[in-house]
């Protein structure tokens, strides 16, 4: 790579020289850098999950045999479960060490609905990833929303574009997993750059 | 200047003895950066290790009664248990959600110590709610 000057999106992010007030512990508690650090755990738990797992009625069969025959199959998977689990609740911390150090005040507004975004989209990957499980637990949880949905007017429409077709036996469906692996992760990714982009435009400490 | 002076080693200072605005090499985050990722790594290992991820009842299995949600819905489950679905389902997240969106804008016309106060209530109820959720069903 060329000079990273602070022109260059990498001199943005990685500057040469930083604050050293964004060397103390309490400006983040490291809790941004822990999300997204999560976030490429997931990422590559995820893409070796998808050489075995199979959406839809082999969705429960796939994972069992994923879990006990493959070779770290399931050592794989818990990883991406604990990460999964951690990046929900590590993005909710940092959340609220935003406001009460008060970083969500203007001039930094728009990353702090960025960041709602976020937080809004973790959980929903986290739900969907749930419901690729297979089994008759993830069938009655697509069954809740598929209902929350259609008590919508028109949710119909939006409950099968999410959804799929499941039944109460099995969320996993091939529309799930079109939303878990590849449309809510790239959105997610994407918003995550804008965010680190913003946090140093707006004069912020950098993330850890 | 006495040139035995320049010759000999710099200690550096604590982060907390520079003043705030002194600008350090990248360096010093990035150390700073690979602790907090191994100590992150080892938990989660440490998760994967201790804690085993049950599977799903099997499709094919007798049927079992459920009206599950995974633990970050179950606020909404608790709620959906004893409310209309149009309130506990949509009404209530939503007027949540708006209110964190819109929390620069109440920071600005009521201050930031009100501001805070209205989003922990907020955040302890959601939370307070998964806890139920999960100690009860």
């Amino acid at each position: 790579m060329g000079k990273q000057g602070n022109n260059s999106f990498m001199g943005h992010i990685r500057p040469r020289q930083i604050m050293t007030g964004a060397l103390r512990l309490r400006a983040t508690f490291c809790l941004g850098g822990f999300s997204f650090l999560a976030f490429l755990v997931l990422t590559i738990t995820g893409v070796l999950l998808l050489f075995f797992y199979q959406p839809g009625v082999e969705a429960f069969v796939s994972l069992s045999e994923l879990n006990s025959v493959l070779p770290y199959g399931g050592v794989i998977r818990s990883l991406h479960f604990w990460a999964a689990q951690m990046m929900v609740i590590s993005v909710f911390l940092h959340m609220v060490r935003v406001v009460w150090s008060k970083a969500y005040r203007p001039l930094r507004e728009l990353n702090w609905i960025t960041g709602v975004v976020l937080f809004v989209l973790t959980v929903i990957l986290d739900y969907s990833g749930y419901l690729l499980r297979g089994g008759q637990e993830s069938g009655a949880a697509a069954t809740i929303g598929q209902a929350l949905f259609t008590s919508l007017p028109g949710g119909q429409a939006l409950a099968t574009i999410f959804f799929g077709q499941p039944s109460s036996f099995n969320g996993s469906t091939l529309n799930m997993y079109a939303w878990h692996v590849f449309i809510l992760p790239g959105v997610l990714g994407f918003l995550q750059m804008f965010h680190f982009w913003r946090i140093r435009r707006d004069g912020g400490v950098r993330p850890l | 200047m006495d040139p035995t002076e320049s010759d000999r080693p710099q200690v550096p200072l604590k982060a907390k003895e520079r003043a705030p605005k002194e600008r350090v090499p990248l360096i010093e985050l990035q150390v700073r950066e690979y602790i907090s990722t191994f100590l992150w790594l080892s938990l989660l290992f440490g998760l994967t290790a201790g804690v085993e991820v049950p599977l799903d009842t099997s499709p094919k299995a007798a049927a079992v009664s459920l009206s599950k949600a995974p633990w970050v819905f179950g606020s909404i489950q608790y709620l959906l248990q004893r409310w209309p679905a149009w309130l506990s389902g949509w009404v209530l997240p939503l007027l949540s959600m708006a209110v964190l969106l819109t929390l620069p804008w109440w920071s600005e016309k009521l201050g930031g110590r009100l501001t805070w106060i209205i989003f922990l209530i907020l955040s302890l109820v959601w939370v307070g709610l998964t806890f139920l959720y999960m100690l009860m069903g």
